[in-house]
């Protein structure tokens, strides 16, 4: 049997190859003698040896990777045998079925062997003494114990006088528990009969008989319109007093309110004609400032509105020129013409035109003779209306303004900047994504001179470059200055996180259109800078 | 990002603008850079302004955050 494993060893490479290779047998059968079964070869099984515990050895999962190595059943039922013999041959069974005998040897097999074999010879011991007074004095002695027993638990019992009551007493005591039982539950139970309850709540007992206990949160709400028509005699007298009281400061309330407003409205309509709020607005606007004091004047003396006239015009007067003249002369000097075109189209500034035109000769007057009331309001009509001609002005100013080189350009639209600021605001983890007025505008400040910057930026790589053309590589160049693009992202890579797809397309495989960027070449050459390249 | 139906930006106008300030021509397709470029200045700015108004505590943005962000991240998209 130590020469099978060898045998495995030598026909393992050999088992995967097909089968009856002369190395498959040669060892089996020099290993061991031939026998007629090693003839015989199964299709299924090609080991040569089919001893049982080369089977088995099969089984054993080294030998596993065996092609075809399942047991045959005649393999199995062989196995099955020669586990049988060695259990029965092994196993302690029969001992264990002797050592049943042998386990009673113990203690009672000595006594048992003994009788064994003295009971043919021994003979049942007859009771030598009398019997029948052996069987009784048990008996007897019994009884007597008994009564004696008996008679000390009579004593007792005639003695204690206690243990007799119990019973009694217990009955009567567990029939008051069962009452207290029975009364206990009808306590858990909500039962409007019973006042247990009550104290939580403070209800007049006539509305608990009216309503289920359950609608009491309601019963505020529906107070007065169902006591009304029950009766207004059975409503508890604090209650009937408390509904009034609150009328009473609902009233009051009201009163103040209405009053505030009155007095805010009142207010408010006092301060609307008193002008120096308005103006104190219009202050904030830097260029009507000097028109404010003599607005205010009118209500003043004339002889302050005098002086304050003289301080005026000796300003202005010391300004002498135009250059150092309040900012809303410089503007209007500037833009006079502007104003003009202006002043056709809107409605308010035709009193400018006339405005600047009396100005002009509200200077003289000034000049001269130092002003009338009459001066002083033309002159505030004035300061009223060049604050209109800024507002227009400053209208205009968003719809369109000149660039450093002259040349008129739109706004960005804000719908567009704010577009924009709330994709970024949505990556910028902020709660809330809203974009008020006031921010909107800062922002549309903001890329208003980023976009100023930025086209004197792209200027100068053009013109550095020698180009009339700011191209795309002016804008990377710009990039890559900004620390926008670098080693860690490309103009790609940013364009695929920040653009939508379209754009990327556009920007990934820029058109080239060759007959058509010659052609605008020619346009260039002939227009020069006349038309976009579009 | 992705607008459906809509312009992903004014071209026209921001091709106008940079012509107005630089007083040269734009070639065709440098304005989607410039655009790219924009939205990366506002994100930034918006970025910042947010991280501003949320240290003074703000929930949303506040226009006087951006206001003080904005020289700060001008001055960073200097070229």
């Amino acid at each position: 049997m130590a020469t099978t494993p060898t045998a495995n060893n030598g026909s393992r490479p050999t088992d995967r190859t097909p089968s009856r290779t002369p190395a498959n047998r040669l060892p089996a059968t020099s290993a061991e003698p031939p026998s007629s079964r090693r003839v015989i070869h199964t299709p299924l099984d090609r080991t040569a040896p089919r001893d049982l515990l080369n089977s088995l050895r099969r089984g054993t999962p080294g030998s596993a990777r065996r092609l075809n190595n399942a047991p045959t059943p005649h393999a199995k039922a062989a196995r099955r045998a020669l586990n049988d013999r060695r259990t029965a041959m092994f196993t302690p069974g029969k001992k264990r079925r002797q050592s049943l005998m042998g386990q009673r040897e113990d203690a009672m097999q000595l006594l048992k062997n003994l009788g064994r074999a003295l009971a043919p010879t021994s003979q049942p011991i007859s009771s030598s003494s009398s019997s029948g007074s052996s069987a009784s004095s048990p008996a007897t002695r019994r009884p007597s114990i008994r009564s004696r027993m008996s008679e000390t638990i009579d004593y007792d019992d005639e003695f204690d006088d206690a243990p007799l009551p119990r019973p009694r007493l217990s009955l009567p005591i567990d029939n008051d528990d069962d009452d207290e039982d029975l009364q206990r539950p009808e306590l858990s139970q909500l039962d409007p009969d019973q006042t247990v309850e009550l104290p939580r709540r403070f209800l007049p007992p006539q509305r608990d008989s009216e309503m289920p206990r359950m609608s009491l949160g309601s019963l505020h709400g529906g107070d007065f319109p169902n006591n009304d028509p029950t009766g207004e005699v059975d409503m508890p007298s604090e209650f009937s007093e408390g509904a009034p009281d609150r009328d009473r400061t609902n009233l009051s309330f009201d009163r103040g309110t209405v009053e505030g407003d009155l007095t805010r409205r009142s207010s408010f309509d006092l301060q609307m004609p008193d002008f120096p709020d308005f103006p104190d607005e219009a202050e904030d606007d830097a260029p009507a400032l000097q028109f404010d004091s003599p607005e205010r004047s009118p209500e003043r003396s004339p002889s302050q509105a005098r002086s304050l006239l003289e301080v005026t015009a000796g300003d202005v007067m010391d300004a002498g020129g135009e250059p150092e003249v309040a900012p809303a002369f410089d503007d209007f000097g500037s833009d006079r013409g502007e104003v003009e075109d202006f002043s056709s189209s809107d409605e308010g500034v035709p009193g400018a035109d006339d405005g600047i035109d009396d100005r002009g000769a509200g200077f003289d007057d000034i000049d001269h003779t130092v002003g009338d009331i009459a001066d002083v309001t033309a002159i505030s009509t004035v300061a009223a209306d060049s604050e209109r001609t800024e507002r227009t002005k400053h209208l205009a100013k968003k719809r369109k303004r000149i660039s450093r080189h002259g040349i008129e350009y739109p706004s960005l639209p804000s719908t567009f900047v704010k577009r924009v600021a709330q994709n970024a605001l949505q990556n910028s983890g902020l709660s809330n994504t809203r974009i008020s007025a006031d921010t909107l505008a800062a922002l549309e400040q903001a890329s208003d001179w980023f976009f100023e910057q930025l086209g004197d930026d792209l200027e100068a790589y053009a013109s550095h470059a020698k180009r009339k053309t700011i191209e795309e590589s002016d804008v990377v160049t710009l990039m890559r200055r900004q620390r926008q693009v670098g080693s860690s992202s490309t103009v790609f890579s940013l364009a695929q996180k920040h653009l939508p797809r379209e754009l990327l397309q556009e920007l990934r495989m820029p058109p080239p259109q060759p007959v058509k960027r010659r052609q605008t070449k020619r346009a260039r050459d002939e227009d020069d800078n006349g038309e976009e390249a579009a | 990002m992705a607008l459906v139906g809509k312009k992903p930006y004014p071209k026209a106008t921001v091709k106008k603008i940079i012509k107005a300030h630089s007083n040269l021509n734009i070639k065709k397709n440098a304005d989607v850079t410039v655009y790219l470029d924009y939205v990366l200045f506002m994100e930034s700015l918006v970025k910042e302004a947010a991280i501003h108004s949320k240290q003074s505590g703000e929930r949303a943005l506040a226009a006087r955050s951006v206001k003080k962000v904005t020289r700060d991240t001008l001055s960073k998209f200097k070229g």
